[in-house]
């Protein structure tokens, strides 16, 4: 008989150990803080979004 | 009475830069509204922003983390996370719980709403930086049109979804949150692989 338990995968320890990990290479403590030094919302973003959102409102095109 | 915004206060420079992103987002979508196509879609006379929208989206974001934070706490008492996934959820919840913008005709409110809350969601996709990698310089040269409509149609469908959603359920942040994560992943398959 199979046993089910020892297969069981415990995910939420997994994920949990791999985002420290990660957080910890990349010297991020927390999202916010993270989008703090890595989200760049600066003027070429918008201006590329304008023309894409523009595009996918009006058609079939894709907004990225 | 005048509102104060404390979730937002709370943030201190974290919160001021968080609010001038969304500041730019409005702004820029408000601009949008003005060009002809625009108004042809949505039969649109006038887009106004409501007062303090900016600040009434953040303080909202703000005080939804709370709740939905709690529901993160780990049992071990390790400090909980929240990805660039989870913000983007965040924020487009806190959208249609704001509904910054007021129109003409109430029929299109919530649709109009929606399209600004996928707007600033990708905005927010593209604008991080991932080691050297932002999403804003991905191509998709070699999409065809199927898979091109295709993941429009994931969007429509997505933005359909934001016009039922009315509150900061927590099931919504996180379910709402994958649905960004997988579309990252998919954006990222598309320009790597081919």
């Amino acid at each position: 008989m199979t046993n089910t338990k020892s297969r069981l995968f415990d995910e939420e320890a997994f994920m949990r150990n791999t985002s420290y990990r990660v957080s910890q290479k990349r010297g991020i403590v927390n999202g916010e803080d993270d989008a703090f030094e890595k989200l760049n919302l600066d003027v070429r973003v918008i201006k590329h979004l304008e023309g894409r959102f523009l595009n996918f409102l009006t058609g079939n095109s894709l907004p990225f | 009475m005048a509102e104060n915004f404390s979730y937002l206060l709370d943030k201190g420079e974290k919160g001021a830069k968080r609010l001038e992103e969304v500041i730019r987002l409005v702004e820029s979508f408000h601009g949008l509204s003005q060009n002809p196509n625009f108004k042809k879609k949505f039969d649109l006379h006038s887009l106004t922003i409501v007062e303090n929208a900016s600040q009434k989206i953040c303080d909202t974001y703000y005080k939804n983390l709370v709740s939905n934070k709690a529901v993160m706490e780990s049992k071990n008492g390790e400090a909980t996370r929240v990805n660039r996934y989870k913000i983007i959820s965040g924020i487009e919840l806190a959208i249609c719980e704001v509904q910054p913008f007021v129109l003409n005709n109430d029929t299109n409110l919530r649709i109009i709403n929606s399209y600004f809350a996928v707007f600033a969601a990708i905005g927010f996709l593209l604008a991080w930086e991932d080691g050297t990698d932002y999403l804003i310089d991905y191509a998709f040269p070699n999409l065809n049109p199927s898979e091109q409509q295709e993941i429009h149609r994931l969007l429509i469908e997505h933005i359909d979804w934001l016009c039922l959603v009315n509150s900061n359920y927590n099931l919504h942040y996180f379910s709402n949150a994958q649905t960004w994560w997988a579309l990252r992943m998919l954006l990222k398959e598309l320009n790597e692989i081919r």
